[in-house]
């Protein structure tokens, strides 16, 4: 599971007051504090009834967020949503996904692999293998609306 | 239903602050003087002198001017060293002991039922089983809700972080696994 945090920063004086928080009692009526996260919250999940964040399964939409990742990562390269090039002291591992229940293709793109390290090899290999396994959970479902309504206690 | 237990304070942050504390003059707790204008000699009786006092282990940061004294505090912090778990309500004397302990510190005398509430994060937290990301992608799409709007894009953030803000108020959502992951308990 991951964990997404919402926090709501009240930054003035005046803005706290009117909100009933004062002083330090007021901190400890959690029943009012969560009452004024849901307030916002509520504004938050109304807003976003028009913009069409029901659920749907976003398979593409993981995939180009793992690769987003994969890009952060060092070593990694991207070629395409469905290619990634993990390159080893000039050694070019490339993970390519087929697509569907063909699942992936990891080859290895060198002339020059025997004077690598094995460990670099292995270390690389894994790294790609992992990748690879995020993509096997996909599809996920993303329901935005149905979360936040989670999030207000509502679902 | 709160995803927190009932007597869970949901506070992360939070400033306090007094317009007129008690200070003996005794220097030696602060960690730094320093004038606001630097061409005034700085003196104690400088209208520009500011104190300060920042305390690694709590985050908790204190500031004394000719405005008042200002109090930083994590009410997570205190406890955890991390802001993931609120403190509750049983907590809620270590607070109280940590003023305390900061009024002997820094030579002050205040009482901590007059200190006003400056600011404060009300935070929670949400489980899903997919990269957040993706939540905050989608969430991203609504530019301005109410008279709060993104100042920054999210994508700039690589989805990690979206804000909706105006001067006086801010609703932050962002990716708490992917910090984690990043700092370990530092958070």
């Amino acid at each position: 599971m991951n964990t997404i945090r919402g926090e709501l920063r009240l930054l003035r004086t005046n803005v706290c007051q009117a909100e009933g928080i004062e002083t330090l009692d007021s901190l400890l009526n959690t029943q009012h504090l969560d009452e004024l996260w849901n307030k916002y919250f509520q504004m938050l999940l109304d807003s976003s009834r028009g913009f069409g964040l029901g659920g749907e399964s976003t398979f593409q939409g993981d995939l180009a967020n793992i690769l987003e990742n994969t890009i952060q990562s060092n070593g990694f390269r991207v070629t395409d949503l469905a290619k990634v090039i993990c390159a080893v002291g000039g050694i070019e591992i490339v993970l390519e996904y087929l697509g569907g229940q063909e699942g992936f293709n990891l080859w290895l793109n060198s002339i020059d692999i025997h004077r690598q390290k094995k460990s670099r090899i292995r270390n690389a290999i894994q790294q790609l293998i992992g990748i690879a396994a995020q993509f096997n959970e996909s599809p996920v479902e993303v329901d935005v609306l149905g979360d936040l309504e989670n999030w207000l206690g509502l679902g | 239903m709160s995803p927190f237990k009932e007597s869970a304070i949901p506070v992360d942050t939070f400033h306090l602050w007094t317009p007129d504390p008690q200070w003996n003059g005794d220097k030696s707790g602060w960690d730094s003087f320093y004038s606001y204008r630097s061409m005034i000699p700085m003196t104690e009786n400088s209208e520009s002198l500011v104190a300060k006092k920042y305390d690694p282990d709590t985050g908790c940061c204190a500031k004394y001017n000719i405005n008042g004294l200002r109090i930083e505090v994590s009410l997570p912090r205190l406890k955890f060293s991390n802001n993931f778990d609120p403190i509750t309500i049983s907590d809620f004397p270590i607070l109280i002991e940590y003023l305390d302990h900061l009024q002997s510190m820094l030579g002050l005398s205040f009482d901590p039922k007059s200190l006003r509430i400056a600011r404060v994060d009300i935070f929670r937290h949400l489980e899903v089983p997919y990269p957040a990301p993706l939540f905050i992608k989608k969430l991203s799409q609504i530019h301005r809700f109410q008279h709060l709007e993104q100042k920054s894009s999210a994508e700039f953030y690589g989805y990690g972080y979206v804000r909706w803000q105006n001067k006086s108020r801010e609703l932050v959502i962002y990716d708490k696994s992917s910090q984690v992951k990043q700092r370990g308990n530092k958070t």
